[in-house]
């Protein structure tokens, strides 16, 4: 059975020849895998999918991760970005402007709204610009027979609050003013929908959505289920419509919103190490997949031992049925390429 | 009533109720003790969870509102009384949310703060240190792999001979109490309702 399939059949809830592993290797670490800066990893599509299939290659595990927000670099935002000693600044089309440092990965450096009123101006990427959808395609191409391709897009609500307006500032808006809000997080679902049915167009194998920002450690379940849960679902149900399977990755507690995330119309569910898997399974492993949750703090930091042991308890508490071995989160820069080959090793051994 | 406002971020009415304390002859200062015992109740909520970070910004913001308002009365610019912070997130790491809390509790309880945003490299404490003398300097870290930069800040203060004039306060996720230590920081406090009473300590023990 190949990685493609493999990964499939977990994903519809079922058990292939062996668990799936399928470590969420980001900008840090696969610019490092790469030999290359950050930075120049992320700003020359063919660098990018060279590195995502040289780790592929390098540690044999099942999927590749499409991980840039804003998909492929065009030609225009080259020519815009400004480069420092130790960095470089990216305008984006929406309006926000990324930072690439020269370790870790891209983080918001200026959100994009400081009034509601800019929301009227602002319009529809236009996907179809050249570069834009490059890696996706040269994924495929390269390696979409047999590896599983599963590209990113944000969800609405972290969109909005990371990217668009700025957290601390989006967290007063919520209640201070919802409609706005609401205005914002529609516009942020369509740019999510467009976005992921181009993805599919081409052909990509899966859609990740992450919603980092609706963490338990940020906002309550009440709140969760009145900004994000809503537009989650929208964006999932959309794309479910056009053909697509959606991985939903929130890093942080979602322990009290499993079973909202279970309704989104996601296929399956990536979760962080606050979630127990065993009691995941239990709640929500009859309406999806499981996706993760080897600590990326012991994959940073542990011995050969504890990683062994995180895999083997995940899988213990997971089971073999609709689950998919995955780091908590995307991996730390510096972690070892070592502890990724003792993961993946691991995931082989006890996934049988 | 000032104090229920604080807790329930009455933010579109506390100028009025702290106008209306003023008005019927309460002291400034006993204005400002109902706010900080508001915003005591606020950290009590946010550690039992029943308030998030969205409840609690609006209760700092509600108490920043009411502030405004009262500084001018109060005997004492608040700088005297309680002492200067500047705070920020350590290079390579954008987790702001935290600190911006910290930020604002801190200001709440009189201190005068300086928050210097997410991201700051530590040439930029280090320049800030130099320009506005901080009798206090907070760092967050919120990732393993950033917290070592707050050993490095502390050491360039050293090398940079500005050291001994302010005391290092961290928190965040990451650091623990123990890594405090290791790196030479004066305080370290797992949440914005702890670090206010750190800084009070540490600023008595300074005297
Ligand atoms: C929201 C969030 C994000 C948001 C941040 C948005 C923002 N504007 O801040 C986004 C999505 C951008 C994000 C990005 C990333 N994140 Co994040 N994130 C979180 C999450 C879920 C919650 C953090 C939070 O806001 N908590 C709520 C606040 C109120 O609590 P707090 O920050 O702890 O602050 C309190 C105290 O710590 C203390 N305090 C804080 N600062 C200070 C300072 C001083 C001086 C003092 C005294 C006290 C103090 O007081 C505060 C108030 O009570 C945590 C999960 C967690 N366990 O914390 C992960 C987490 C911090 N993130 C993590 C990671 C790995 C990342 C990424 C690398 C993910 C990736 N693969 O891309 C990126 C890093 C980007 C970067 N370069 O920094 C990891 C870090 C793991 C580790 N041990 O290193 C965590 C722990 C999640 C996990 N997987 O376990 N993240």
């Amino acid at each position: 059975m190949n990685s493609k399939k493999r990964f499939s059949i977990a994903m519809d809830m079922d058990t292939p020849d062996g668990i799936p592993v399928a470590p969420m290797v980001n900008v840090p670490h696969a610019s490092r895998v790469l030999g290359v800066k950050p930075w120049e990893y992320v700003t020359d599509n063919k660098l990018y999918v060279k590195g995502q299939i040289m780790a592929q290659q390098k540690y044999g595990y099942d999927w590749i991760f499409n991980h840039q927000p804003i998909q492929g670099i065009t030609a225009d935002e080259k020519k815009a970005m400004t480069r420092d000693k130790d960095y470089v600044i990216i305008p984006t089309e929406l309006g926000p402007k990324i930072k690439i440092p020269l370790l870790g990965g891209p983080a918001v450096k200026e959100p994009a709204l400081k009034d509601y009123s800019q929301l009227d101006e602002l319009a529809m990427p236009d996907l179809d610009k050249p570069g834009r959808m490059e890696p996706l395609e040269e994924l495929l191409k390269q390696t979409g027979e047999s590896v599983y391709i599963c590209s990113k897009i944000q969800a609405p609500f972290h969109y909005a609050a990371e990217w668009m307006r700025g957290m601390s500032d989006f967290m007063l808006d919520m209640l201070m003013r919802p409609a706005d809000v609401h205005r914002l997080l529609d516009f942020m679902a369509d740019v999510a929908i467009e976005t992921g049915k181009k993805q599919i167009d081409i052909g990509t194998h899966g859609i990740m959505m992450e919603d980092p920002s609706a963490a338990s450690q940020v906002i309550s379940p009440e709140h969760y289920r009145e900004f994000a849960y809503p537009y989650e679902k929208k964006v999932c149900r959309a794309l479910n419509k056009y053909g697509g399977d959606v991985i939903i990755h929130i890093c942080g507690d979602t322990t009290k919103i499993l079973e909202d995330l279970a309704k989104t119309g996601a296929k399956c569910l990536s979760v962080d190490e606050h979630v127990n898997l065993a009691d995941a399974m239990e709640r929500v492993g009859n309406k999806v997949s499981l996706f993760g949750n080897v600590s990326v703090g012991t994959l940073f930091e542990g011995s050969e031992k504890q990683i062994k042991d995180n895999v083997k308890n995940c899988i213990d508490d997971a089971g073999h049925k609709g689950y998919i071995v995955s780091s908590s989160c995307g991996l730390h820069s510096g972690t070892p390429f070592e502890n990724i080959h003792r993961m993946v090793k691991a995931a082989r051994e006890f996934g049988i | 009533m000032i104090k229920e406002a604080i807790i329930n971020g009455d933010i579109d009415n506390i100028e009025g109720i702290v106008k209306g304390a003023l008005d019927s002859g309460t002291a400034p200062d006993d204005v400002l003790g109902e706010m900080i015992a508001g915003m005591e109740i606020v950290g009590e909520k946010f550690e039992k969870k029943e308030y998030y970070v969205p409840e609690t910004l609006l209760s700092a913001h509600t108490m920043q509102k009411g502030l405004d308002l009262l500084r001018p009365l109060l005997p004492y610019k608040k700088s005297d009384k309680r002492g200067l912070i500047i705070i920020g997130t350590v290079e390579g790491d954008v987790h702001d949310i935290g600190k911006n809390l910290v930020a604002m509790f801190e200001e709440g309880a009189g201190f005068e703060v300086h928050n210097l945003g997410r991201d700051v490299a530590t040439s930029e404490f280090v320049a800030k240190a130099r320009e506005l003398r901080p009798d206090i300097v907070g760092l967050s870290a919120m990732m393993s792999t950033s917290m070592e930069k707050m050993g490095e800040v502390i050491e360039e203060f050293k090398k940079e001979g500005l050291r001994e004039n302010v005391l290092f306060i961290i928190g965040g996720a990451a650091p623990t109490e123990e890594f405090a230590r290791e790196i030479g920081a004066d305080g370290y406090a797992e949440d914005a309702a702890k670090a206010v009473r750190l800084c009070e300590k540490l600023m008595s023990e300074r005297r």
